[in-house]
């Protein structure tokens, strides 16, 4: 009669790999009856189903029994895993980078912006799966092949302070990564808001509206340039979290082309205006003055903080 | 403290362990069962999830030898420390008994 240990190893044999099948199957099997026996010795009959059940029970599901033989397999060994980590995260910021800045021309060229938005965003998606997959398998070849990375082996931490092609990193000066993501979705928020895609008018009270005059149009695309230029600039910092010369010199550039945009928009006058929606005049030349006032305000606000990292980045060059 | 980071630690703390004390009690032909009974006897349970794939292992690695033969009508796998294994007893042995030393003066 088929006892449940045959159903059991045949369930087994399923899950081995061909070359071991029988050999495994069979001194497990030898094993279990030997267990089965002495079980039936103790009790003094033969095993009902639900006792042999038990029995078998106490070994394991038929695949993490097989489980257990199968080779110790990675596609990726603990050797090459860090570099290939680190190789992933850099591929996939470079390809987001790329894909934002894509994306914002997009956004302001496309006669569908919500559209052309869309196809970005889902070729970004499709993008960084394929980038992912390649590099994953160009790293498991890799492992396969037992190919060390000789700069890995060559390394010499007496030339740590040399930095990456020969331009010095500031030890002990690196850049949070929190912060740096921080900024960029502080800059992403920022150009959509400037290109008309992110509409705060909500928060205005409800049946004031007010926009910008035609006077805000000379600003429109040298903001624009300013943020895709962060972008990239955060970019960089995302990939290499650490101080440059060159890179607080970039840094600094850019927030002085801020301030500059910044003073320029505080003097000019007349960049708000009542929007259609106003029925009281007497309400709009309030909400208008307010806005007016909440603008420079921020301006304000925004000009001293740029005026202080200037200085912060100024102090770090001279100091080097 | 997680009773699974503990379970783990201490999987990780037997898990060479079990090898030594497997290739010191193989200097003489045992099949699994007898193997098992024999280390358990000594102190040291192991179930026979851990037993069997580990001697294949050892096997594969050419540290162990291993021969069906009958024994009581029952038909047994019967396993054996090679020449090579025995070296490598030898050397891990060596290296435990170092490792005891340094941890007793350590605790």
């Amino acid at each position: 009669m088929t006892s449940l240990v045959d159903y059991y190893l045949l369930q087994l044999k399923s899950y081995l790999p061909a070359k071991h099948r029988e050999d495994i199957a069979a001194e497990l099997g030898e094993t279990i009856r030997a267990a089965v026996e002495e079980r039936e010795r103790a009790l003094g009959h033969e095993l009902s189903d639900a006792e042999l059940g038990a029995v078998l029970k106490g070994y394991g599901h038929p695949l993490v029994v097989a489980g257990r033989y199968l080779p110790m397999q990675h596609l990726i060994g603990p050797g090459v895993f860090p570099v290939y980590w680190y190789a992933l995260q850099g591929v996939s910021i470079v390809i987001a980078v790329i894909g934002g800045i894509v994306a914002g021309i997009a956004l302001l060229t496309a006669a569908r912006p919500a559209q052309a938005a869309l196809q970005v965003v889902a070729d970004i998606f499709w993008t960084l799966l394929l980038a992912s997959a390649l590099v994953t398998l160009a790293f498991a070849v890799i492992d396969h092949a037992r190919v060390r990375f000789r700069s890995l082996d060559a390394f010499e931490p007496r030339k740590l302070h040399s930095g990456i092609l020969g331009v010095r990193a500031a030890p002990l000066s690196p850049i949070s990564r929190h912060d740096t993501i921080f900024e960029v979705a502080t800059t992403v928020i920022l150009l959509l808001w400037w290109i008309g895609w992110l509409d705060f008018r909500t928060i205005v009270p409800s049946g004031l509206s007010v926009q910008f005059t035609r006077g805000i149009d000379p600003f429109f695309w040298p903001v624009v340039g300013v943020c895709l230029l962060e972008l990239v600039r955060l970019g960089v910092d995302l990939i290499r979290p650490y101080r440059t010369p060159p890179r607080t010199l970039c840094r600094l550039c850019l927030n002085g082309i801020w301030l500059a945009l910044i003073v320029l928009l505080f003097r000019a006058d007349g960049l708000i205006e009542a929007g259609a929606a106003l029925v009281d005049p007497g309400q709009a030349e309030r909400a208008v003055w307010s806005m007016n006032l909440a603008f420079r305000v921020t301006l304000f606000v925004l000009g001293v903080v740029m005026a202080a990292l200037i200085a912060t980045d100024a102090v770090r060059l001279v100091r080097r | 403290m997680p009773p699974e980071l503990i379970e783990n630690l201490r999987l990780e703390l037997r898990r060479g362990s079990l090898i030594l004390a497997v290739l010191t009690q193989l200097h003489e032909e045992h099949y699994g069962y007898t193997l098992r009974k024999s280390l358990a006897e000594r102190g040291l349970e192991i179930d026979e999830g851990t037993l069997y794939p580990l001697l294949r292992r050892l096997e594969s690695q050419g540290l162990l030898t291993s021969e069906w033969r009958e024994e009581d009508k029952r038909q047994k796998r019967f396993y054996k420390l090679s020449a090579e294994g025995q070296r490598v007893r030898d050397q891990l042995l060596e290296e435990w008994r170092a490792l005891s030393a340094a941890l007793d003066k350590l605790v």
